[in-house]
């Protein structure tokens, strides 16, 4: 079919709005980057305070990259910090059982959490965000009830808050996840089934069976999480995880992920993410701004990032 | 060249449009004369969609003018343009869910009947119940939520809604696909009182016989420009069809032989199957047989097609292979070899925010993976070559979905389930809304497919179609299965229709 | 493009943590040597018995909740501030919700910007190993607010501690039994209660003297309430027990993180025709007691140290930074006592001196009396004293004219 195609763009010109939007997330965090550079008079990449930014987004990556599952799916995970919570409480429980439990118990207990919010959603049908909000209730509760206050555990298991195993977890999971994600049949399936869950479904994709192990990857991070939370401060306490799922929700949003899902969702979103999201409590904190003023800047930004990205929807409709 | 008649209602001068790279219309001059139906034929891509939705005020020419009764009409949206006189329908879905039928009919008017800030309900439902009446679509209450009614009704109280402001240029865009003979029937007729009353009409169609019979002239787009105008005595079939594609048509469009032929073995078996609609079906597949399933449209042929693929679990009975293997489930259907294409195109079959390779990918996951792994290349390679086969028309195997045309869309479902290697496919009116020209390939693919021995179920309500395709024929009504043809017999749209009604 | 940007990213991240992490050992031993150095410097200027000029400037870190509003959360603030100015140093805030967790990471990043001391509220004992084994690896002093140590173990690794140079604390067994009898004195029979939260120190022993007194005496303790940080939950709270126990006579608010809760607990009452009937007491002041003691919908409150226990607190912890610790073979534990107020007059004046814009004790007058680098003769006595010498009253008459 010859169709009379006038060339519009010159050859070799950079695109740079198609740019900016495939590499949104990178973009962001190269301003914000020297941003906060420039107003912490250098301090922000001073060699100690890049230790303190790592700690600050090991757990949000590390929760970021477990839900980048579940919200390709087109899902949400209001129970993230719930989980965290649970995880430690029990994993600190179970150090008096002994310190080699705290590990397994804290990271099953996450997995356990996390197969039960993928059940209720795909089998009893109830939304996402609904179930796991209610399940976040449950959890804290029980968490509060189990830990009466706060419990410690033996200061010795300190030795695992080490910056090398740290950072070599966190890569590796990060290589790990991201292969998952974009070279396995599971990450594919997932995306599939946010872009239109009963097309995959004609196309043969498990669909419910999906769902559960996109929440059960989630329910695992969370309860590594909560474990790394608990040899850092060795107490467990009601308030271990609060507001986590607001910290990661922030995070994957920073870094551009879409909401709905789909074939749009990337997973550097998760990861860059989180890291610009780290920069900026760091350097707000290093620039000595107060409390009230630092949620303020966090939501603005929120919504400028949002209202960037939400743009990127590819609708092109040629008749 | 057109004759540039001073009585006509509507006139294009030049019209061009282009999307990015595409040039969708070339200097396109167009005039409907007052009281006259112009029918606006042409494939897929060939811009007749557009022409229409620049004249509706949805779109605005890149350059050209248009003239509504002699003064220049620059329609600024479809409000406007609606003010000016101009309506349309189209083949989606136009109605605003969660309202009733009278809202959606007086959508946007409502200050009609709105007194002192409060909106009187019942004088807007009387008013709209009148309006149905007067159409013959009597049967549709006012006051019913629009989710309520099936497509067809919602069809007709668009139509309801379009004719209401009186519209001198009425734009109809391939909305009779949409439709069942009965809704057709209605279309029709109102089209010719309008034509009575003085209104013009704009029908856009893949139809061809349907055009010939009602439209006064017909205008050919291909390629985004104008190739050729007909009027009524000038009608030909033959000279249509080749004004479209710009090419013989050569050879059959179906099936040239006459008699049935599949082999023994039964590859695909519903036995005694029922649910809500479904009533004690039995049905067989024979290996490299193309069995087709009609009847009216809620007779359950649909349900039909996906109680086989196992998408509806049926209340009793069993859907089984020719090992005797229970179809459980989608997912073990396709991994048993079974593929199925869902008469919801956008909605079902297909992801539409997600690329063409994704799309054919998607089903042979597993078949594609190594140590676990996915190559990019593994995955690129599959989809171009299916890609080719099938001829999808797009700029590169990444293009998103969403920018395709209906023909190239069904060619990728298509290509998703031949890259498979499905042996068994279960089609549901697969070439509905799609052009000529993509039709006829896709009949060629079906017998080809055929002959490489595949088995193919062809639920469809274009009887035409069912009657130049399939091996046999199975006619289903009220959920049941009402008669069964032989191809060998020959088969005519009579006696199909004796056992559907 | 993409791959080469990635790696890039990558590579810049990971080159950075390492250098980061190898960076820390390092600077830690030039830190140790740097405090000893100070420590015999001090000493020297010590035993000459001189004002040998002014002590190094120093850097004090407090994590502490500075998106709060509240004027006894901002007092706090003032009175840290010129503990540390007192002595020439600067106060260093860092935002925190004061759980266990974000305390940690608090005290960890302000190690890391290199202060030279650290004050703050410890939120269970449990998390108070961790902080000392941060803080004697990076040899940076540390002292507490408000809290005792409870468990036995975690107190004798604490007190054996270089680093912890002491705690400020009151007793609030002795101070929730006191307000009990008090209340009791004036006839509550049937008492309710709310706290702060179970596992928080200063909760259990408040509740412990309650049980005490509650023993003695014989009334009833219908109900004990914890974890409120919200008003909608305390009004409910309050609500709640109006309709479950028509006999209550007596509220005692023994501890709470919710703002203005008293203002909340009064409303509750008042919209319920309570107010006046049932006996309100609590444990802190706020700002807001002076008009219901005016009413007689108030009747007691012990409080009064949220302002001298972290200035002491921190005067103690700025002491040791410099060099010249109160006590030198240990930590300086310092118990304060419970003021008790049933006056409006008294309450206007605490929120005249207490909550205004100036701290209890202001910098000067710290420099005066409480630097042992200035005054080589302080020791736990005088500090005793000043405790001693504490009141409202006193607070009044020194400030009456700034």
């Amino acid at each position: 079919m010859n169709k009379t195609i006038v060339n519009n763009s010159r050859p070799g010109k950079f695109d740079f709005k198609a740019f900016s939007m495939n590499y949104f997330s990178f973009i962001g965090l190269v301003i914000v980057l020297v941003v906060f550079e420039l107003l912490t008079g250098g301090k922000l990449l001073g060699q100690r305070n890049l230790m303190n930014i790592f700690n600050n987004f090991f757990s949000i990556g590390l929760g970021s990259m477990g839900v980048v599952f579940l919200m390709s799916l087109g899902e949400l995970d209001m129970s993230v910090g719930a989980i965290v919570g649970l995880s430690a409480a029990f994993g600190a429980l179970s150090a008096r059982t002994g310190t080699s439990f705290i590990f397994p118990v804290a990271v099953g207990t996450g997995l356990f959490v996390g197969l039960l919010n993928g059940i209720i959603i795909s089998k009893l049908k109830v939304p996402s965000f609904i179930a796991t909000l209610a399940m976040s209730f449950v959890g804290r509760g029980m968490t509060t009830f189990l830990l009466n206050g706060s419990v410690g555990i033996p200061v010795s298991m300190r030795t695992f808050d080490n910056n090398v195993l740290k950072i070599a977890l966190f890569i590796t999971v990060t290589a790990a996840f991201y292969i998952l994600f974009d070279y396995t049949a599971y990450g594919k399936r997932c995306r599939s089934i946010g872009a239109s869950a009963e097309a995959a479904r004609q196309s043969g994709v498990k669909v419910d069976r999906t769902k559960i192990a996109a929440f059960a990857i989630s329910g695992f991070m969370c309860g590594l999480v909560g474990f790394f939370s608990l040899v850092r401060t060795c107490t467990a306490s009601a308030k271990t995880g609060s507001a986590f799922e607001f910290d990661v929700l922030l995070a994957v949003l920073f870094g551009g992920m879409s909401l709905s899902g789909g074939w749009t969702v990337k997973f550097r979103a998760a990861v860059v993410g989180s890291i610009s999201m780290a920069i900026v409590y760091n350097g707000m904190s290093l620039m000595g701004i107060n409390g009230l003023t630092q949620q303020i800047v966090q939501g603005i930004l929120l919504i400028i990032i949002v209202a960037v990205s939400f743009d990127r929807r590819n609708s092109l409709v040629i008749k | 060249m057109q004759t540039m008649s001073k009585d006509s209602l509507f006139k294009a001068e030049k019209i061009n449009k282009s999307f990015g790279l595409t040039h969708a219309l070339v200097d396109v001059d167009l005039a409907v004369g007052c009281g006259e139906i112009m029918g606006l034929i042409g494939e897929n891509g060939s811009g007749k969609s557009t022409i229409s939705s620049i004249a509706a005020g949805i779109q605005k020419p890149d350059s050209g003018v248009m003239y509504l009764d002699g003064t220049e009409y620059r329609p600024g949206g479809t409000i406007d343009a609606i003010n000016h006189g101009v309506s349309m329908i189209v083949q989606e879905q136009g109605t605003i869910g969660l309202i009733t039928v009278a809202a959606n009919i007086f959508v946007g008017k409502e200050d009609l009947f709105t007194k002192a800030g409060v909106l009187h309900a019942g004088k807007m439902n009387r008013a709209a119940q009148e309006i149905l009446d007067s159409i013959g679509a009597g049967h549709i209450h006012a006051k019913s939520m629009i989710d309520d009614l099936t497509f067809e009704d919602r069809k007709l109280v668009e139509l309801a809604r379009a004719l209401y402001s009186k519209p001198r240029l009425l734009i109809v865009d391939e909305t009779t696909t949409a439709l069942t003979v009965k809704g057709r029937e209605i279309l029709y007729s109102l089209m010719t009182k309008m034509k009575e009353a003085g209104s013009s009409m704009m029908f856009i169609s893949h139809d061809i016989d349907e055009v010939m019979r009602i439209c006064d002239s017909l205008t050919v787009l291909r390629d985004g420009v104008l190739t050729a105008t007909l009027k009524k005595e000038d009608f030909n079939i033959e000279t249509i069809k080749q004004l479209m594609i710009g090419r013989e048509m050569s050879g059959h469009y179906y099936r040239e032989d006459e008699k049935s032929s599949f082999g023994e073995e039964v590859v695909l078996e519903a036995r005694d199957v029922s649910n809500e609609i479904l009533k004690n079906v039995s049905v067989k597949l024979h290996k490299g047989e193309i069995l087709g399933v009609g009847g009216l449209s809620d007779c359950g042929m649909h349900d039909l097609g996906k109680v086989l693929f196992g998408l509806i679990a049926p209340d009793s009975g069993s859907v089984l292979l020719s090992d005797q293997v229970r179809v459980t489930d989608a997912a073990m259907a396709v991994d048993q070899g079974i593929g199925y294409v869902s008469k919801n195109r956008d909605r079902e079959s297909m992801m539409t925010v997600c690329s063409i390779k994704d799309n054919i990918c998607l089903p042979s996951l597993k078949d594609l993976q190594k140590i676990g792994l996915i190559g990019r290349k593994k995955e690129a390679e599959l989809a171009q070559k299916w890609s080719d086969v099938l001829t999808v028309k797009a700029g590169s195997i990444k293009t998103f979905c969403n920018a395709l045309s209906g023909g190239n869309k069904q060619k990728v479902v298509l290509a998703k389930w031949l890259g498979k290697g499905s042996e068994i496919l279960i089609l549901d009116c697969p070439t509905r809304g799609i052009d000529i020209g993509t039709k006829a390939a896709i009949y060629m693919l079906i017998e080809n497919l055929k002959k490489d021995g595949k088995s193919i179920v062809l639920i469809s309500e274009e009887l035409s179609e069912l009657i130049g395709m399939s091996d046999r024929i199975i006619v289903m009504k009220d959920g049941g299965i009402s008669g069964e043809y032989d191809r060998s017999e020959g088969l005519t749209e009579a006696k199909l229709i004796q056992n559907m009604i | 493009m993409k791959k080469v940007l990635s790696i890039m990213l990558a590579a810049v991240m990971i080159v950075g943590f390492v250098t980061g992490c190898s960076a820390k050992s390092s600077e830690t031993t030039a830190k140790d040597s740097a405090a000893e150095a100070a420590t015999t410097v001090a000493a020297a200027a010590a035993e000459a018995s001189e004002k040998s000029g002014d002590p190094e400037p120093f850097t004090i870190g407090f994590p502490w909740a500075t998106a709060s509003t509240d004027p006894t959360f901002v007092s706090i603030v003032n009175n840290v501030r010129a503990a540390v100015e007192s002595a020439g140093g600067e106060l260093v805030l860092v935002e925190s919700d004061l759980t266990a967790d974000t305390l940690i990471n608090n005290i960890s990043e302000l190690i890391s910007r290199g202060v030279d001391g650290i004050i703050f509220m410890p939120a269970s004992d449990s998390m108070l190993p961790t902080v000392d084994q941060m803080c004697s690896e990076a040899g940076v002093y540390y002292s507490t607010m408000f809290r005792s140590i409870n468990d036995a173990d975690i107190k004798d690794t604490i007190y054996a501690s270089k680093y912890f140079a002491g705690a400020c604390f009151e007793d609030d067994e002795i101070c929730s039994y006191n307000i009990t009898k008090n209340l009791v004195d004036q006839g509550v029979k049937n008492l309710c209660v709310i706290n702060i939260a179970k596992g928080d120190t200063s909760s259990d022993l408040r509740d412990k003297g309650i049980e005490k007194a509650v023993k003695e005496t014989g009334i009833n303790l219908l109900n004990t309430s914890y974890g409120i940080t919200v008003q909608t939950d305390m009004t409910k709270t309050i609500e709640s027990y109006i309709a479950a126990y028509p006999e209550m006579d007596g509220i005692l608010l023994a501890g709470t993180y919710c703002d203005a809760a008293l203002p909340t607990i009064e409303k509750a009452l008042s919209d319920h025709n309570m107010a006046g009937k049932i006996k309100v007491g609590r444990i802190d002041f706020d700002f807001t007691m002076g008009e219901y003691l005016a009413n007689g919908s108030f009747n007691v409150a012990y409080g009064g140290q949220q302002q001298i226990d972290p200035m002491l607190s921190a005067v103690i912890l700025v002491n040791s930074v410099i060099g010249t610790p109160i006590v030198t073979d240990g930590p300086f534990i310092l118990i304060t006592n419970y003021l008790e107020l049933t006056s409006s007059e008294e309450a206007d004046n605490f929120l005249k001196f207490f909550l205004g814009d100036d701290p209890v004790f202001t910098a000067d007058e710290i420099k005066a009396s409480m630097i042992k680098y200035y005054d080589s003769s302080l020791n736990e006595d005088s500090f005793k004293k000043i405790v001693a010498d504490f009141s409202v009253a006193d607070v009044a008459a020194r400030h009456a004219n700034l």
